[in-house]
């Protein structure tokens, strides 16, 4: 699908910079089945979704918006899992070209 | 208090909690980071928790309401902003109280601020206009604060690029700038508590060929040398040579490792027309063909400089990679392909930064090049003696005053070869030692035929009754072995002495790096040992002063 890649990529390099500010047991890997929804904090999330907008904008040129995801469960919606958040940046990043 | 052990307190009106995990996540940043509750910076300032330093990051609404005010285009007179900026100064100083160092930021605006526009800096009311005048007010009531710095956040905020301020993390979290710009101001925070606690790099040891100057002057010959002229590399090398320069004017000592005849390098560096640095600029160089790492080793031997102290520089990433693994303490940054790039890296270098620059460290360079003129006496001269007679040492003590509390502070934090204890302290926490009446302070200069060494030593004194103890006892590198310890024990005794005492202690406290200072006392000083670290001398009998050397106290220090 197109997007895949550059989702991917995004999501590895938001990881890298989240991870620059958390304590080392708390590091989150890049595998798709990395836990997110329940295990990082409110201000964890927050980063990692700024952080994936900006390098979406930095890197692709897109303009996503990822802030509706605060308001959801983080335990059942797309920031479940590192698969399931690079999934939803990839579609907003198709819907933001179309 | 010392400043070894480092509480960093962060107080910021904006969420500082990914500045505090940085800093936490940072091992070599060596602090314990505390945050304070965002949004009360004056209440942080006024009552903050026990703490051995201080990071204040501020954006400027946030300490001044009239400010804010001007951001919305009210009209606003400067003298009642300045008076705000006056009372955020008045914080940090209810502050030092319990802190006893204060890094400050300056004030910075996003970059899409544009203000009143074309009119923003002519206009009184304009935006930039008066924010100028607030960062030159803070920074004017903040210059004779002892140890109290103003940060450059402007070089944050450029050097992060226009992503640096964040709208979108504000409104999310209230975090106004993005994880880059905060690298930025962790990385100098540290670099200030570095240089604070001593660590500043005082050596640069460059490389000559395409770093220095372009192309191989070996293969080339001088005169055809990249440099100067009319070509962008020739120019970008001159620039190089420059900068090093500028570098060396406040303080930092320059010295060469190239591979190469040492006679046709020289060569290049005396005959060069466009050449900027010659060889009176460095302090000393090993130009052959055997590994730098061992040269550069020599280099930071002869000069009396830790390898700790010390930066390399080359274009060559195998000399650069083999010099970081043989000399793992010596800062051997990563260097741009292109000569063009040689200005910006190594400007942008923070390993010097420094809480002092005296008159001491800008001649340090010159010491350097007139101690190697006194060597090649002691080269010509059959003994020790003979060559120590011949160099008219003079060595004056006096006891510490403002105008060289300063240059004091920071021998006593730089200095680990010839030093009692090792101890370490701000400049205010030293003043106040000094103003204890039964502490002595005195400051050394030592000057020769060939120069002037400048401020060089300390001996600090406490006489209690009939005992005295060496507090401090410390002398540059630069000046080891000439006998100057001698005369600074001379000036201790003859001050207990002068105040009753029967006995004068030294109390060795040894560090990795003193043993210089326990073969003195063990060997030469004449002082009774009480145990490996303890040495008395009996103030009944006079402490001889070295008959080459000319004493000069002043009439205060007794």
């Amino acid at each position: 699908m197109p997007y895949t890649e550059p989702a991917l990529r995004a999501m590895h390099k938001a990881i890298a910079e989240l991870n620059d500010l958390l304590p080392a047991p708390e590091r989150l890997s890049t595998a798709g089945d990395t836990v997110l929804g329940g295990r990082l904090d409110s201000l964890g999330v927050v980063n990692l979704l700024l952080a994936l907008e900006r390098i979406v904008e930095e890197n692709e040129g897109v303009t996503v918006s990822l802030m509706d995801l605060l308001e959801v469960d983080p335990t059942t919606s797309a920031l479940a899992t590192v698969e399931r958040l690079t999934a939803l940046v990839r579609d907003r990043m198709q819907a933001a070209r179309s | 208090m010392t400043v070894s052990a480092q509480r960093l307190l962060l107080v910021a009106d904006f969420n500082a909690s990914n500045l505090q995990a940085l800093f936490a996540n940072d091992a070599s940043a060596g602090v314990t980071p505390v945050g304070t509750s965002f949004g009360s910076v004056f209440q942080s300032l006024l009552a903050p928790p026990p703490a051995d330093a201080a990071f204040v990051w501020t954006r400027p609404e946030a300490v001044s309401p009239g400010f804010a005010a001007l951001l919305g285009n009210e009209r606003v007179p400067l003298a009642t902003i300045l008076a705000e900026v006056d009372a955020f100064v008045e914080a940090i100083d209810g502050a030092r109280a319990t802190v006893p160092l204060m890094l400050v930021s300056s004030w910075t605006l996003p970059w899409y601020q544009r203000g009143l526009g074309m009119l923003d800096l002519k206009s009184e009311q304009g935006v930039a206009r008066t924010l100028l005048a607030m960062n030159g007010r803070l920074a004017d009531r903040l210059a004779d604060r002892k140890d109290v710095y103003l940060l450059d956040a402007s070089r944050w905020a450029r050097a992060a690029g226009p992503r640096g301020d964040s709208p979108a993390s504000w409104y999310a979290a209230k975090l106004p700038y993005t994880p880059d710009a905060l690298k930025l101001a962790v990385a100098d925070v540290k670099a200030a508590l570095r240089g604070i606690k001593g660590g500043a790099r005082k050596l640069v040891v460059v490389d000559l060929d395409d770093t220095l100057w372009g192309g191989i002057v070996g293969d080339a010959g001088w005169e055809n040398l990249a440099l100067g002229g009319h070509d962008p590399k020739g120019e970008a090398h001159q620039d190089f040579q420059r900068a090093l320069k500028a570098l060396s004017r406040r303080g930092i000592v320059l010295a060469i490792a190239s591979k190469n005849d040492e006679a046709v390098a020289m060569e290049a560096i005396r005959s060069h027309p466009e050449m900027v640095l010659r060889e009176g600029d460095f302090a000393a160089w090993r130009i052959n063909w055997r590994d730098k790492a061992s040269n550069i080793v020599e280099i930071a031997e002869e000069l009396n400089l830790g390898l700790q102290h010390t930066v390399f520089l080359d274009d060559n990433p195998m000399e650069r990679g083999r010099v970081r693994e043989t000399l793992p303490d010596v800062l051997v940054p990563e260097w741009p392909t292109d000569p063009r790039g040689y200005v910006a890296a190594l400007q942008a270098l923070d390993c010097f930064d420094a809480p002092a620059i005296t008159d001491e460290d800008r001649a340090r360079g010159a010491m350097y090049v007139a101690e190697r003129e006194r060597q090649a006496v002691r080269l010509s001269v059959q003994s020790v003696e003979e060559w120590l007679a011949a160099l008219g040492l003079v060595v004056r003590a006096e006891p510490v005053r403002p105008a060289t509390l300063t240059r004091a502070t920071q021998l006593l934090n730089k200095t680990n070869q010839m030093n009692l204890t090792g101890r370490r302290l701000t400049e205010t926490a030293l003043s106040e030692w000094v103003a204890a009446p039964e502490n002595a302070l005195w400051t050394v200069t030592v000057s020769d035929r060939f120069g002037d060494a400048g401020l060089t030593g300390l001996i600090g004194v406490t006489v209690l009754q009939s005992q005295a103890s060496i507090v401090d006892f410390v002398l540059s590198c630069r000046v080891f072995g000439r006998q100057v310890e001698e005369a600074m024990v001379h000036v201790a005794a003859s001050h207990a002495r002068a105040k009753g005492a029967e006995v004068l202690r030294a109390t060795l406290v040894p560090t990795a790096k003193n043993k210089p200072t326990l073969e003195f006392l063990r060997d030469r000083s004449g002082f009774a040992s009480d145990g490996a670290e303890e040495y008395r001398w009996d103030c009944r009998m006079n402490y001889p002063l070295p008959s080459h050397v000319t004493l000069e106290v002043s009439e205060t220090a007794e």
